[in-house]
């Protein structure tokens, strides 16, 4: 027993007395923060298949109680159907205004060389850190005292969230147009391209990744806001899917609110897996791989 | 004729050719970022409405009043006032909430970046996947494992650690500190990474070649090597933590848990909109230093890498 | 003269405010104005013909009835509209009005209906002045906030013409001295402010108890009691406990009132809320702040083992002691800029047909302010539990409570503000 026990003991000293060992402590603290971080998700995602009505017991398992064949479901509640539906069209026109508006910005940042592009770019970055609920205040109020025409709701949303995303873009962009330097351009032009014919020809194709990417980080971004949105959301018809989230989760909600989590979270895992795989298509002539 | 400009890439633009592509987007952050920073100040400033007591605002700088700033300013720095406490407390919560982030991400980030190894791919995604998983549905999954009933609770109770359920959402400091630290790790997590992985292979081999213990080359070379990135880090977790009050009211609604984004959001649901305004004031305020360090440190390493 | 249907921005009513004459002053802090404020109910409070007032503004009291203008700037709808294609836009509490009866509704008229949800009355107003329009019809619009809407111009005045099953089935028995002649509001449900209690898991009679309100600062159930959540539904738990009015005014009283609140949120441990029927399920509290109508709610939310019957209500006036209790009506109201006003006109008078009236009963527990429905029929038709009879509000009931009713704007932000500190912006 006595040398069971001391090899046991030798082996754990070895184990933990190796010149590696902190890369095993290091293992243990990054396990431990993955399943930290995702097993909730995972325990909510599985309650959306919950046979009762239940948030914190297991009654069993039904795959479409909770997606389809309820009152109370994601398919046949209005309220939450309504509020997928709004989050996916908001996300998507941020993305159409916000992406090009930031491609542009940090296109111009890059090449400009007056003063007054520091200006600009010092006015992005503090949008960017700038605590959202103050944005969302100022908005707020802007909308229903200055704009009142306007008023609060889809428009104001999404003008107020669009500026919101646009610093993304912006700082991936420039970090890309950092990387890719002028020289591909001035070649082009060398062998007899115009500037705009450089451009398109030369080094949009090479931004093309950050693009996908930027359009992946706004959209995902997008469609989890919350502060912004809220504020600036009036009735049932402009809610989005974080605004329903946070009011019933406070009110004993069905699992129905997890199946709508569910299905925002498989479509932003398959949003950015595809700009990805389109990330890792375009950047592969570069990094040299046979196409 | 146009003037021309040689531009950076030799060729021949009209001046206005590159500043036009940021044309767009710097109107939309006039009419949408600075001019409701403006809106906030007259309606702080401005006027109320005789029926409902709520702001109209004073767009003219001259007929601005400063009686109700002054008001929730002097509220601000008395004793035991609502707008200190809850002032405070927000200072506290999320200090220590920062604090835990970096000591939760900078291992992480470290192995990430250092002794992943084949698995990198696999814990890069983990590590990226809390940024397009709504936060508000982690947060929602917490309430319900927290809830007297829920996991937690079974799991401690069956370990032997608690007899009775311990009733963390109901107004838990810790809790709140640990739903905070549970939603801005990644963000803390991201420079750091960045930064690790960028340390060169060669510069870990060389110091240890010298004679540094594992120890004495992350002390000596890894953590200063980092400190921009650590700075970053606890700048993009921090400030955005200050104005967060949807935590809170998710893990705990209390008032004794109460931060200074629940002040400003409740002010603003009622008919105290000018104290809104002014809380919103307060907080640009004592956040400008931190934001300012920030974009003044960001600017310089930018230009470092430029060159 | 514009089409009542066209959307009117929110601007138009200071236009109404500078046109009645209502000087805008230049505003001092708040603290000025409530010394001011103080110093005019300090005079005006006593008898003679005008009630309690506030630069201009009547605040309706029982012994002071308003009659809530009607001007040209917002007129009710013509006569023999045709409904609008919708959708109804409902802004109301939550799981206020029965959705199967909704839905008949739109089956009838064969439009959408839209239910959107506010947490507070106090929200409901804020919403209302910055988006009114939006919305088509209110439903809980209560008695303080009426004449404030009103007079703001942001509800339109009702055209009976379209009510005809209103003005039959009326209880007549519910007063209208806030709008006298209802001509911009309608009655919806009746209710008592009560306490709510699981008996089986307290002992206490709260019905005997000298000061029923006293169990909200009971010690023993710390971290188990709820309070309903709103700026006058909270104060007013600890007016009544001191035995003050749940309309006080008087800034030192206001003081009192907010220490021992803030006393018992530190040692209660008080969550804030109204939704005590689905926090049942989860066994969340023992004591319950709240209102008559959800007594008959829970039957629908009875966690496993438990029954109906483990549930009682104390009405502070029907216990032992006699002390004051809430009693009070939810009011229709149809807003200015909607664009359904005839739909929403429509949605009113639905309500009111008796099999409606009863439907929407079964499931909200509220009763409706109808001839049609009376204590044996709710009991008879298995509605009302029995164990909770006394819980439906019969006309002598009335006389017996207090109402929270409108306060001056100033002492309206100082309740707020009493809200806030105490409840942390929760």
């Amino acid at each position: 027993m006595s040398a069971t026990a001391t090899s046991l003991g030798a082996r754990v000293r070895g184990w933990t007395m190796n010149p590696w060992a902190r890369a095993h402590f290091l293992w243990v603290i990054a396990i431990a923060y993955v399943v930290w971080t995702l097993l909730p998700v995972f325990i909510a995602v599985a309650f959306s298949f919950n046979a009762g009505k239940a948030q914190t017991t297991w009654q069993g398992f039904s795959l479409t109680r909770w997606y389809v064949s309820d009152v109370n479901s994601l398919w046949k509640d209005e309220t939450l159907r309504s509020a997928l539906f709004q989050s996916l069209k908001l996300s998507s026109l941020v993305v159409l205004i916000a992406v090009p508006f930031g491609v542009g910005f940090a296109l111009a940042l890059d090449r400009w060389q007056a003063r007054s592009a520091s200006v600009s770019n010092f006015l992005m970055l503090f949008s960017f850190i700038t605590p959202e609920i103050a944005i969302g205040v100022g908005l707020f109020l802007m909308f229903t005292q200055l704009v009142s025409g306007v008023g609060l709701g889809f428009k104001a949303q999404l003008v107020g969230l669009s500026m919101f995303e646009m610093a993304y873009p912006v700082i991936v962009v420039r970090a890309r147009l950092l990387s890719i330097g002028k020289q591909y351009e001035e070649a082009a032009m060398d062998l007899g391209a115009t500037p705009i014919g450089a451009m398109r020809r030369v080094l949009f194709p090479m931004l093309s990744p950050a693009i996908f990417a930027s359009v992946a980080i706004v959209f995902a971004s997008a469609i989890d806001n919350f502060v912004i949105s809220q504020r600036l959301s009036v009735d049932a018809s402009t809610q989005t899917i974080p605004i329903i989230i946070y009011s019933s989760a406070r009110r004993s909600p069905l699992p129905s609110l997890n199946a709508l989590a569910t299905v925002t979270l498989v479509s932003s895992t398959v949003l950015v897996a595809a700009a990805a795989l389109l990330y890792r298509r375009f950047t592969r002539i570069e990094r040299g791989s046979p196409a | 004729m146009a003037r021309k400009d040689r531009g950076s890439s030799g060729a021949w633009f009209p001046r206005w050719f590159w500043p036009s592509f940021a044309g767009p987007a710097f109107v939309w952050l006039l009419l949408f970022f600075v001019l409701p920073f403006y809106v906030i100040l007259s309606v702080a400033f401005g006027g109320l409405d005789q029926i409902f007591l709520t702001a109209t605002p004073v767009y003219d700088p001259l007929h601005w009043t400063f009686g109700s700033f002054r008001d929730v300013a002097t509220g601000l720095v008395t004793t035991h006032s609502i707008y200190q406490e809850t002032f405070v407390r927000t200072l506290v919560y999320v200090g220590i909430a920062t604090a835990l982030s970096l000591l939760i991400g900078y291992p992480v980030a470290y192995f990430i970046a250092r002794h992943a190894g084949r698995a990198k791919t696999f814990f890069l995604v983990a590590f990226i996947a809390p940024f397009w998983i709504s936060y508000m549905m982690r947060m929602f999954s917490w309430v319900n494992l927290l809830q007297p009933e829920g996991y937690v609770n079974r799991v401690l109770r069956s370990l032997g650690v608690i007899q009775e359920p311990r009733l963390w959402l109901n107004g838990k400091p810790s809790t709140v500190v640990l739903g905070l630290v549970y939603g801005y790790v990644p963000y803390m997590i991201l420079p750091l990474y960045g930064m690790l992985d960028r340390i060169d292979r060669a510069t870990l081999e060389a110091a240890r070649d010298l004679g540094g213990s594992q120890a004495r080359t992350f002390f000596r070379v890894t953590l200063p090597l980092s400190r921009q990135a650590i700075l970053a880090g606890c700048v993009i977790v921090a400030l955005p933590m200050f104005g967060d009050y949807f935590t809170q009211t998710l893990l705990a609604s209390t008032r004794q848990t109460a931060m200074f984004g629940n002040l400003i959001v409740s002010s603003m649901d009622s008919s105290l909109v000018n104290q809104g305004a002014s809380l919103v004031i307060i907080l640009i305020v004592a956040l400008a230093l931190p934001m300012f360090y920030y974009l003044r440190s960001t600017n310089a390493a930018r230009e470092l890498a430029e060159r | 003269m514009s089409h009542p249907k066209d959307r009117v921005p929110p601007l138009s009513r200071r236009e109404f405010l500078r046109r009645a004459a209502m000087t805008g002053v230049a505003v001092p802090s708040l603290a000025a104005i409530l010394a001011a404020c103080g110093s005019d109910s300090g005079g005006g409070g006593g008898g003679g013909s005008t009630g309690p007032s506030s630069g201009g503004l009547q605040l309706a009291r029982p012994d002071n009835p308003v009659t809530l203008a009607v001007t040209d700037d917002n007129p009710a709808i013509a006569d023999g509209l045709s409904p609008e294609a919708g959708p109804l836009k409902i802004f109301g509490y939550n799981d206020y009005i029965y959705k199967k009866v909704r839905n008949q509704f739109g089956d009838r008229y064969g439009v959408d209906v839209e239910y959107t949800v506010f947490d507070t009355p106090d929200e409901m107003v804020s919403k209302m002045q910055s988006n009114g329009s939006d919305f088509d019809l209110l439903v809980t619009v209560t008695l303080e906030n009426v004449g404030k809407l009103a007079q703001g111009g942001l509800i339109q005045p009702l055209n009976k013409t379209y009510l005809p099953t209103f003005e039959d089935q009326l209880w007549t028995g519910i007063p209208d001295f806030y709008d006298v002649g209802r001509q911009y509001s309608a009655p919806y449900v009746v209710f008592t402010t009560g306490i709510s209690c699981r008996n089986d898991l307290i002992t206490d009679d709260i019905g005997a108890m000298d000061n029923p309100y006293d169990i909200f600062w009971d010690t023993t159930n710390e971290g188990q009691v709820h309070l309903l959540n709103g700026s006058r539904d909270t104060l007013a738990t600890a007016l009544l406990r001191g035995g003050y009015d749940p309309n006080e005014d008087d800034p030192a009283i206001m003081e009192t009132i907010k220490q021992d609140l803030l006393d018992g949120a530190d040692a209660m441990g008080w969550k804030y809320d109204h939704v005590d029927y689905t926090e049942l399920s989860t066994n969340g509290w023992e004591i319950h702040g709240t209102w008559s109508g959800q007594m008959v709610y829970y039957q629908y939310y009875l966690p496993k083992g438990l029954d109906i019957t483990s549930l009682s209500y104390s009405w502070p006036p029907q216990g032992a002691a006699g002390k004051p209790g809430l009693v009070s009506h939810d009011l229709f109201a149809i807003s200015k800029g909607a664009a359904n006003p005839v739909l929403a006109h429509n949605f009113i008078d639905f309500m009111y047909e008796p099999d409606n009236a009863l439907a929407n009963y079964t499931y909200e527990g509220y009763q409706p302010t109808v001839l049609s429905l009376d204590k044996e029929t709710a009991l008879a038709k298995g509605f009302l539990p029995p164990s909770l009879d006394y819980t439906f509000v019969t006309e002598d009931m009335l006389p017996m409570g207090v109402t929270e009713l409108e306060l001056a704007p100033a002492v309206n932000q100082l309740y707020q503000q009493i809200y806030q500190e105490v409840t942390g912006g929760a």
